[in-house]
């Protein structure tokens, strides 16, 4: 064995060119893979650093059809928590708006408030302090909070003297108890967390149809999922049938909190790993063909090692150490490439893609790098050996002797077929997410994306306690901010489409009545009068909200089209009341329609939409939308002063182009439509390369066929059509085989496509006929080489 | 008592399909024996079937009909596998271009059938060792064959051929690439080696080779000239 390491090492030595487009074909090739299932390994395969991992299990409310997944009522929650017993701990959390003042600049942080046994269920220790104990989740003794370690040391500076402290959150003293451990919550960018401390109407019956809250729990260990979804399961039909109000219709959903956590991206990142795969099957392809060519350059060395005693199976031991030895070579650089490409990989990569954190090139990744490698090596390496070992000595110990080419020549244009076949799979779900990458891009948003520029602020509850406070301070600021220079216009929502929902049940005036649980649902937005043409929403029919639509005049809402056309099919909705669920029992008067917008996204349903005026139903977070001239980047400099100039104590959030908000709705789809266009790219590079090659070989060994015909009067055309025509099998072979594979395998990528056809035509049709150009392209140099074989000189040759 | 001589060969054929039910021969009919200690020459002229019949002894060759006997062993009732091991055992191989791996040493060169049969690190070295010194090619052991000359390369072409202590060597125009002189020095070496007992079957056009051997077979268009 070491003789043959030593040999194989000589003969990389011997022949550096044709070692280093292996290695360099193998790098890129395992460089991609290696990069694609760091980012696998740290997403989907790796148990999240929790103690017993699997034992944490999120847990949601559903009402299917209407919401396959829906966040869960403080009641619905508090009665899964005391009648069932599968659960070691339970907890529930939700996003809190949270503003620090006295620590220098004021902050607007990221803040959650949870239930007493929050980090029990994640099973993790503050490394500095202590975590919450149920007494503290309280209404009125939960003014205490724990620091993540980046916010501790961003703040704090890391002073362990911190515990113990009041730090002053939403103008108010919380006592710092303890810091998370440093990667805790750092996938949210989580700040701080604070107890939940439940108020009294949030648990009254009526509570129970405000659904807010997320809910995880740590399984006991003697309790297995299906058991605790059993449980709850009849929990919740308990409940439907005591509730029918609030909880009739409404179900669970529940999942492992690392499946629930990457369930977006799952599919998009094995179809990558798979389109990676296939990349570097092209590229062992091209590399067994070059193999191939040098086993018939080998043939004599083999044919002497046979007569001196070698068995088969040693030269394919020996041919394939070689091959082996080629691959870890291609695998180490590929690694080395692969801590780049990771890096490129995660520039690219939405902002939504989870554990971004735990995605690292570390030892798993390095073995399974070393394990692609030698199974790369085997692979490319394996038909040739087994081919190069066969040899007739006889004929190969002759002087010149090249060697039967027979086999190898079926091999050589099966692995072009091979070639062909994959890429054609790479390029047409390339070209599906493409296409479907178009047609989103092309959906109206409802919306002006460009030169918007959104504001984020959250008063603070005591110092804003008051509806009329709260107006106050946003009359202030608009009018501050619509004089800057730039700015066009200035209006705000307390719910800003793509980033946060309101769903709300409302009735219809004049309606025959309906079980609340009955009630159909709207997107729901308190908007100042300008927020319409701050954002760019065209008014359809009616009226916009005006300076009139205040606190004390008559209650106005405007609805969207969706919800005008679905509720008011026959009639006029303009005059008609309606009335949503939440806040105080108000009839509205319908004002005005307006145009849909995308609530959830380019590629989601359009939802029915309710607006009311932000002076009669205020809110403490507010969503600042500035319409400018363009100028939005000269505007980010003066908005905070603007702010401060209102009240100096009240913490800016993210100043955000609208456009980049929309942007990263589809950050998902674009980061796997680029990757799987380069991929794709540089399959199709690889094949035309194959391609190329086996042609240009196969024209070497036909010389003088071409030279005979030639002498026999066949025309320059006539060679060109015969190259032509032998590649144009090999190719038809590959595209036939390609179509069927795309056309069975394109169905996974159903879920990725937006308004497209897993099996679309047209984008089957363009993939393969590009495929087809090219491959044509690859042939055509080979070809005319065929057609300027100089008869004499084949024939000498020969 | 006359013993069973090393090689029996018995209406021996070998042809190759020209179309259907119809063959081209190579050799045809071939009954020969060769006792253990001949230096046998076979001569002809191009085509006659000389380097068939070599590779048939050598066992390269399968696609024949016939009976072969090899030291009283029945070569044409074995498998492949079978026929490589006793080729293995029996057989050292000089071929007219040497034949040399160009990517290994002198040494290398050497070691390499005793590494095909097996042969224990040690005894490869003993071995490698002896044969450089008998054959005086020492000082070129770390050489490789591009940096030696032709008749030093077919020098260590035979020291290869004879290094597993083969009781057969077959020489095909071993040499027929050399300067008269090397060509003398090399057929000396055969005289010698068959003088120790190694049986040797050589395929030459030299009449003066042919004349280092104790016996010539005259082979034309694959029959042996009676």
């Amino acid at each position: 064995m070491l003789s043959d390491l030593r040999y194989a090492f000589r003969q990389l030595y011997k022949n550096p060119g044709f070692a280093a487009v292996v290695i360099l074909t193998l790098a890129l090739g395992i460089d991609a893979c290696t990069a694609i299932f760091s980012v696998v390994d740290g997403v989907l395969l790796r148990p999240l650093d929790y103690p017993q991992p699997e034992r944490i299990i999120a847990i949601r409310e559903t009402n299917v059809p209407k919401f396959p997944e829906f966040s869960v009522s403080p009641p619905n929650y508090l009665d899964w928590d005391k009648q069932t017993k599968s659960w070691q701990y339970l907890a529930a959390y939700t996003g809190a708006q949270i503003n620090l003042t006295g620590q220098g600049e004021p902050q607007r942080l990221i803040g959650v408030k949870v239930t007493a046994h929050y980090f029990d269920v994640y099973g993790i220790q503050p490394v500095l302090g202590r975590r919450f104990v149920p007494e503290e989740d309280v209404d009125g003794k939960n003014h205490v909070v724990v620091l993540s370690y980046p916010f501790w040391q961003r703040v704090f500076g890391g002073n362990k003297k911190v515990i113990g402290r009041a730090i002053q959150l939403n103008g108010e003293p919380y006592t710092v108890l303890g810091v998370t451990p440093p990667q805790f919550g750092q996938a949210s960018k989580v700040d701080t967390w604070m107890p939940m401390g439940f108020k009294a109407d949030e648990l009254t019956t009526d509570a129970r149809g405000g659904h807010y809250l997320s809910v995880i729990g740590r399984l006991r260990p003697d309790a297995t999922l299906a058991q605790a979804r059993a449980e709850l399961e009849v929990l919740a039909a308990q409940l439907a049938r005591h509730y029918p109000d609030s909880n009739k219709g409404w179900g669970i959903t529940m999942a492992r909190i690392l499946d629930y956590s990457v369930r977006d991206v799952r599919a998009i990142l094995y179809t990558l790993l798979a389109a990676v795969g296939c990349v570097l099957l092209i590229a062992c392809a091209n590399i067994a063909n070059l193999l191939l060519a040098r086993a018939t350059a080998r043939h004599r060395e083999i044919s002497i090692r046979t007569a001196l005693g070698a068995s088969r199976l040693r030269l394919v031991r020996q041919l394939l150490t070689e091959s082996i030895l080629l691959a870890l070579a291609g695998g180490a650089a590929g690694v080395v490439l692969a801590r780049w490409g990771l890096d490129l990989l995660l520039v690219l990569a939405p902002s939504t893609l989870p554990r971004t954190n735990d995605i690292q090139l570390n030892s798993g990744v390095l073995i399974f790098a070393l394990c692609l490698s030698v199974l790369t090596g085997v692979i490319f390496g394996i038909a040739p050996a087994l081919l190069g070992a066969h040899t007739d000595v006889q004929e190969g110990l002759k002087q010149g002797a090249r060697g039967s080419t027979d086999a190898r020549g079926r091999l050589r244009g099966a692995l072009v077929i091979a070639e062909v076949a994959f890429a054609l799979v790479l390029l047409g779900g390339a070209g599906l997410l493409a296409r479907s990458f178009m047609r989103l891009t092309t959906v109206d948003p409802g919306f002006v994306p460009e030169h918007a520029t959104v504001l984020r602020l959250a008063l603070p509850e005591k110092k804003y306690e008051k509806p009329k406070q709260q107006v106050a301070f946003t009359d202030a600021l608009l009018a501050r901010l619509r004089v800057l220079p730039g700015v066009k216009a200035a209006g705000l929502t307390h719910s800003l489409p793509l980033t946060s929902d309101w769903v709300l049940g409302f009735k219809i005036a004049g309606r025959p009545e309906i079980p609340p649980s009955d009630l159909p649902s709207t997107n729901y937005y308190s908007v100042t009068p300008e927020y319409f043409r701050a954002m760019g929403i065209r008014l359809i029919r009616g009226r916009l909200f005006n300076e009139h639509d205040d606190a004390h005049a008559p209650r106005v809402a405007i609805i969207n089209e969706t919800l005008a056309r679905q509720f008011f099919p026959n009639e006029d909705p303009l005059g008609k009341r309606i009335l949503v669920t939440d806040g105080p029992d108000v009839w509205r008067q319908i004002v005005g329609i307006v145009a849909d917008i995308k609530q959830y996204g380019l590629g989601q349903a359009t939802t029915s939409q309710t607006y009311e005026p932000y002076a009669q139903y205020p809110f403490r977070s507010l969503n600042v939308v500035l319409r400018t001239n363009g100028s939005d980047a000269a505007l980010t400099g003066v908005l905070r002063p603007a702010v401060y100039a209102v009240d100096k104590d009240q913490p800016v959030g993210t100043i955000q182009p609208l456009e980049e908000i929309l942007g990263a709705t589809l950050a998902k789809q674009r980061f796997a439509m680029v990757l799987l266009l380069v991929f794709s790219g540089v399959a199709l590079l690889i094949a035309a390369v194959g391609i190329y090659g086996v042609m240009a070989y196969s024209v070497v060994q036909r010389t003088s066929e071409f030279g005979i015909r030639m002498a026999l009067g066949a025309q320059r055309g006539d060679v060109l059509r015969l190259v032509l025509s032998s590649a144009g099998k090999l190719v038809a072979a590959g595209l036939l085989i390609g179509l069927v594979t795309t056309f069975v395998t394109s169905r996974v990528m159903g879920s990725m496509l937006f308004q497209t056809n897993a099996h679309d035509p047209v984008t089957f049709s363009l993939t393969t006929l590009l495929l087809a150009a090219v491959a044509l392209a690859a042939c055509l140099l080979p070809a005319r080489r065929a057609t300027r074989v100089n008869p004499i000189e084949a024939l000498r040759t020969e | 008592m006359k013993l069973d001589p090393l090689i029996k060969l018995s209406h021996v054929e070998r042809s190759y399909p020209l179309g259907k039910q119809q063959f081209f021969y190579v050799l045809r009919d071939i009954n020969l024996e060769v006792e253990e200690g001949d230096f046998v020459s076979v001569m002809g002229p191009s085509g006659a079937g000389k380097s068939t019949l070599l590779h048939l002894l050598g066992m390269h060759d399968f696609g024949w009909t016939g009976e072969y006997y090899l030291d009283e062993t029945a070569v044409h009732r074995l498998k492949p596998k079978e026929r490589t091991q006793l080729r293995n055992e029996q057989i050292g191989f000089v071929f007219q271009n040497y034949n040399l791996l160009d990517d290994l040493t002198v040494y290398e060169n050497l070691d390499i059938p005793l590494s095909y049969r097996r042969y224990s690190k040690s005894e490869r070295t003993a071995l490698v060792a002896d044969t450089l010194d008998r054959f005086s090619i020492v000082a070129k052991k770390d050489l490789y064959p591009r940096q030696l000359s032709g008749g030093q390369q077919q020098l260590v072409s035979i020291a290869r051929a004879i290094i597993a202590k083969p009781k057969l060597i077959l020489a095909d125009e071993p040499t027929g690439n050399l300067h008269s002189s090397q060509a003398e020095e090399i057929m000396k070496l055969f005289q010698r080696l068959n003088s120790e007992g190694t049986t040797i079957i050589q395929v030459t056009h030299s009449e003066t080779n042919a004349a280092y051997g104790n016996r010539t077979i005259q082979l034309r268009d694959g029959w042996i000239l009676k």
